[in-house]
């Protein structure tokens, strides 16, 4: 598939699937700007300062940190990156029920960060992504801390379900099957595709 | 719901395993979504009967309390060449 054709593609499914909100690096917001001119809907581009977003839902507002790429694409933060972060989940936590962080710091910076407890005062959750495996959940490092990680590959989607939510306050722990549920939804060959899908990567000449 | 939410996995399976090089171009291309309950402001009507109904991936199954809330998440972030998932 040419480049200009995967571009196409990658603006048009991602649109198609019409996400809440996503996170984009820099890198692959040039290309998608350069090769079509635009980027997805409810995508952002974190440069320098973190991105803060607040969604109203049913269970209340929920707050997203969008954390910048360190100097080194998919691995850890710097201090002052960090410092930044932590400042910006910390501004939203009395105004949203759930504050949850996007992370591009591989599973090695996001470790190190969840693990100086300073993390927990200003997240709920973690949703990494960069280098490193993924998995449904830890509490390990922090069990305020809800640290969720993708499949290397995209491969899954990561389901999590909040059975309970904190209370303004208060102190809280995740716990397992009692305030939520969290699994690996793997996209195997026994799931049939979505024809919609099929017909935009397909283009109109197939 | 879950159907929407089945939708959603369906068309992301689609999109990441056909050998389209994506990740070759996007290093990092992290996605949040939600639905359950907060159905409606993602453009979706709430459907309990087809959210209980449907095969839900459960988690340990601990038990069938509804969540207050459900995220779901994708990334693409090693910026590999692959292929399909097996």
């Amino acid at each position: 598939m040419p480049p200009a054709d995967k571009a196409r593609v990658a603006l048009a499914s991602q649109n198609l699937l019409k996400v809440n909100l996503g996170w984009l690096s820099p890198k692959a917001a040039q290309w998608l700007q350069q090769s079509v001119g635009s980027v997805p809907t409810g995508f952002h581009t974190v440069r320098g300062k973190p991105i803060g977003k607040i969604i109203n839902t049913k269970a209340g507002k929920i707050g997203f940190i969008l954390f910048p790429e360190g100097p080194i694409p998919g691995k850890g933060p710097t201090p002052e990156q960090q410092a930044m972060v932590l400042a910006a989940g910390e501004a939203l936590r009395d105004k949203v029920s759930l504050v949850i962080g996007i992370s591009p710091w591989g599973s090695v910076g996001e470790t190190n960060f969840i693990r100086s407890k300073k993390a927990g005062a200003a997240f709920h959750c973690i949703l990494g992504s960069g280098e490193g495996i993924g998995f449904a959940q830890s509490l390990i490092e922090d069990p305020s801390v809800l640290w969720v990680r993708p499949d290397s590959q995209g491969r899954a989607v990561n389901v999590i379900e909040l059975l309970e939510l904190p209370s303004p306050g208060a102190k809280f722990e995740w716990r397992e099957g009692v305030t939520f549920r969290a699994d690996m939804d793997f996209l195997d060959d026994d799931r049939p595709e979505d024809p919609a899908m099929r017909s935009l990567i397909d283009g109109p000449s197939q | 719901m879950f159907l929407k939410r089945h939708q959603l996995t369906v068309q992301t399976f689609a999109l990441w395993t056909l050998p389209l090089l994506l990740a070759a171009a996007v290093s990092i291309f992290s996605t949040v979504s939600h639905a359950a309950s907060n159905a409606e402001s993602a453009g979706y009507p709430p459907d309990d009967a087809d959210f209980l109904d449907a095969p839900l991936p459960q988690g340990k199954g601990l038990n069938s309390k509804k969540p207050l809330l459900t995220i779901l998440y994708n990334a693409d972030t090693n910026g590999e060449l692959h292929p399909c998932p097996t």
